[in-house]
């Protein structure tokens, strides 16, 4: 055989070695998806969450990556935000520490798994509560602790105060989202007319209005807000306090644990009628002492044995008003006027100031 | 057939036919993964409505129209960009390169310092430096326009000039055009031909009068009227707007192609003959006559394949209009498109078959104009190649 034939031969060999190597390569990346849908069926979990959470003496919350304001690593590493408070509201009234809190960050794709699969006890990360979710992930939403929805920023001169302002403005967007389709219906559907200019980050399309080439910009209006923060001039932005969609965020717990879904449901409203009724992380220990509201004295344990029916202690409500503060307090602190942030209340305020949130009564 | 040749033929054959069992299995895959999702297979998603708006189209479109509108819409601001960059690069270019050839020091600088900026720099980065810096740093916010006199205005939102709107007038005008426009280029054909035969006749003046003929029209019964820019609340309700996105595109390919091109007209200029430019000083012929009737003719020959590459190249990168929101075939269609319907293999063939087609067909009409110049031998056609009537 010539030395020329022989080289020949052994590089077909390669060839056919490699191709055969990308043939079981695709079959194997085959199994590695179907384990991944078998990992991601809800695991039956026997043991009640409350047990566990108590046994492990700290509570397993499922955060986001970092997203300012709702949950993200201060510069010591200690997790903040309006999502962690909820989650440190939870292991106040259940451990009567608000600081037995482990944060795990995780990717929109894994939060679910790692609730279904038993890895976090309550996931408060950002999550659209939607009827597919509820009905196909083996999950409960446990209230809405912010109205979220696609909002419009505009600059505070151009003189655009409602939607109906924007009739002909040019709107600046993310391509290929909902929040497109979602645009253009609400233009259709009002016989307005739009000039839309889609850019591929949401980015991008905040610097079109910065720069003054779009009108408005429009994504969800928590996004808005953080765009704006990295603006030059962020007090020459504002958003028109209307929305186009519906966004609710909550947190979200594993279906099949009653207790637990009722223990977060509750430490939640709680914050809720706190703000309501006035009381705050620094008065309440004034107001255990000294009110005559009944609703206030159920609430912190004075009166009622209200706690006691979750399997919780009777300081439980006390505990998180203590520590974590009201809703009010919370949001204030990591999204309204005292966070770079700067969120209006809106459809976030009480539902006696005009807004959607509403505690359920505490009797 | 000896043993290493019915080795060779074997080892090809089962090489052939593993990588057809590859695509099989890959469309196999397809199919299967398809199928699971209850999703057929087709082009049938391209009469759904499209649900969202586009903001520059050259035909009439709206969100109640189709997936397929969208995919003429998106082709027509890729062609629309393409040709006004085709035709840019391809002046800038023969200025450039011309200028890099000349004996005057500071043009020739000038030139090799315009080839050297440019072309060293990523097209994507030349698309985001006229969007990002000079169009929403630079220039002024919309209620603060640059103006001049009532015609042209330059801001944030692009350059606003007056629109020309025809009138009942206008076909007449447009068919005297054509026809004067025919007229025009068929004597200069006459010309060609008289020049190859040895007959010199001036028959320039005869196309100035052509010429003429429709600026005569136009003048005596003014078949367009001229609307000036009127300025509304958000935007110029009439006038015609050349936005930063399209404007950004176009000059970035312009500018960055037309080194290329001048890069290539010098190196053709060079690689004629010098005997030729002997020749033709020898004969008496003045500069700029040696340079139209000598020295280019020759050099368009090796020019053309080399341009039309670049050509092609514009007509691909006009994609990276994608970065500043110019929505072209790759953003509207490959883009929102694909997002809004999830038929990725569908969307994506379509793109790169038109892409294909687009590509071929210009190489095509610049081979055909290769040919039409040069004769059977490869040279330029000549006096010899004229059938004697």
């Amino acid at each position: 055989m010539s030395m020329k034939a022989t080289f020949k031969l052994s590089a077909a060999a390669l060839i056919v070695a490699l191709l055969s190597l990308a043939f079981v390569s695709c079959g194997s990346g085959d199994t590695a998806a179907a384990t991944e849908t078998a990992a991601a069926a809800p695991a039956e979990s026997k043991a009640s969450t409350l047990d566990l959470v108590k046994q492990r003496g700290k509570l397993i919350l499922g955060v986001t990556a970092g997203v300012p304001g709702y949950s993200a690593p201060d510069s010591e590493g200690v997790w903040q935000g309006f999502d962690v408070d909820l989650g440190r509201a939870v292991a106040a009234a259940v451990l009567g520490d608000a600081d037995a809190v482990e944060c795990r960050p995780l990717s929109a794709k894994e939060r679910f798994t790692a609730l279904q699969s038993g890895e976090i006890d309550l996931l408060c990360r950002v999550t659209t509560w939607t009827a597919t979710r509820d009905a196909e992930l083996g999950v409960n939403f446990a209230g809405v602790n912010y109205y979220d929805g696609q909002g419009f920023m505009v600059a505070k001169d151009s003189g655009i105060k409602t939607l109906a302002d924007l009739d002909g403005a040019t709107i600046a967007v993310q391509a290929g989202t909902t929040t497109e389709l979602n645009l253009s219906d609400y233009f259709r559907k009002n016989g307005m007319e739009l000039e839309l200019i889609t850019f591929e980050a949401n980015e991008q399309a905040a610097a079109a209005l910065e720069a003054g080439r779009a009108d408005a910009v429009t994504s969800d209006s928590s996004q808005l807000y953080a765009l704006r923060t990295k603006f030059k001039e962020p007090e020459k932005f504002d958003l028109i306090p209307e929305l186009i969609s519906k966004e609710p965020l909550g947190p979200v717990v594993r279906e099949g644990d009653d207790q637990w879904f009722d223990i977060v449901t509750w430490s939640f409203m709680t914050m809720l009628n706190a703000e309501e009724y006035g009381v705050t992380s620094a008065n309440v220990d004034e107001m255990k002492a000294s009110s005559d509201n009944p609703n206030v004295k159920r609430m912190l344990g004075v009166e009622g044995g209200v706690w006691e029916g979750f399997g919780l202690g009777s300081d439980a409500g006390y505990s998180i008003i203590k520590s974590v503060g009201n809703y009010g307090e919370s949001f204030d602190r990591n999204l309204g006027s005292g966070s770079p942030l700067n969120i209006a209340r809106g459809y976030n305020a009480l539902w006696t100031d005009g807004g959607l949130q509403y505690g359920m009564p505490i009797r | 057939m000896n043993r290493t040749k019915i080795r060779n033929l074997t080892a090809q054959t089962g090489l052939i036919l593993l990588i057809l069992l590859m695509f099989a299995y890959f469309g196999f895959n397809y199919i299967r993964n398809i199928s699971q999702r209850n999703i057929e297979i087709g082009y049938g998603f391209m009469d759904d409505t499209a649900g969202f708006s586009i903001s520059q189209t050259l035909i009439p479109y709206t969100e109640a129209d189709t997936f397929g509108r969208t995919f003429v819409v998106g082709l027509l601001n890729t062609l629309l960009a393409s040709v006004i960059s085709i035709i840019l690069a391809t002046l800038l270019g023969f200025v450039v390169g011309l200028m890099r050839l000349s004996s005057n020091k500071l043009m020739s600088q000038t030139a090799l310092f315009y080839v050297e900026l440019l072309r060293n720099i990523p097209p994507l980065l030349h698309v985001l430096f006229w969007y990002q810096v000079v169009f929403l740093n630079v220039l002024p916010p919309f209620k603060e326009s640059f103006k001049l006199g009532e015609w042209l205005y330059i801001n944030v939102r692009g350059i606003t000039i007056p629109s020309f709107v025809p009138q009942d007038n206008s076909i007449p005008f447009h068919i005297i055009t054509f026809i004067s426009l025919c007229a025009v280029i068929y004597v200069g054909i006459i010309k060609k031909q008289m020049v190859l035969r040895g007959i010199h006749k001036r028959l320039w003046p005869w196309q100035v009068l052509l010429v003429l003929v429709p600026v005569a029209y136009a003048w005596l019964f003014k078949p367009y009227s001229m609307v000036l820019p009127q300025i509304t609340k958000f935007k110029f309700s009439s006038g015609m707007t050349i936005r930063p996105e399209l404007f950004s595109v176009v000059v970035a390919m312009a500018t960055y192609t037309s080194t290329y091109i001048s890069e290539i007209v010098r190196s053709s200029i060079l690689a004629v003959p010098k005997g030729q430019l002997e020749a033709a000083k020898s004969l008496g012929f003045p500069s700029y006559r040696r340079l139209q009737l000598i020295i280019i003719p020759q050099a368009m020959r090796t020019m053309i394949p080399p341009v039309t590459n670049q050509y092609l190249n514009i007509i691909k990168n006009t994609s990276l209009g994608m970065a500043v929101a110019y929505p072209d075939l790759t953003a509207v269609f490959a883009g929102t498109t694909l997002n809004q319907t999830g038929r990725a293999l569908e969307v994506m063939a379509l793109v790169m078959v038109t892409y294909l087609s687009i590509s071929l067909v210009t190489s095509l009409l610049m081979n055909w104009y290769n040919s039409s110049i040069i004769d059977r031998k490869g040279d330029l056609i000549s006096k010899e190649d004229i059938p004697v009537e």
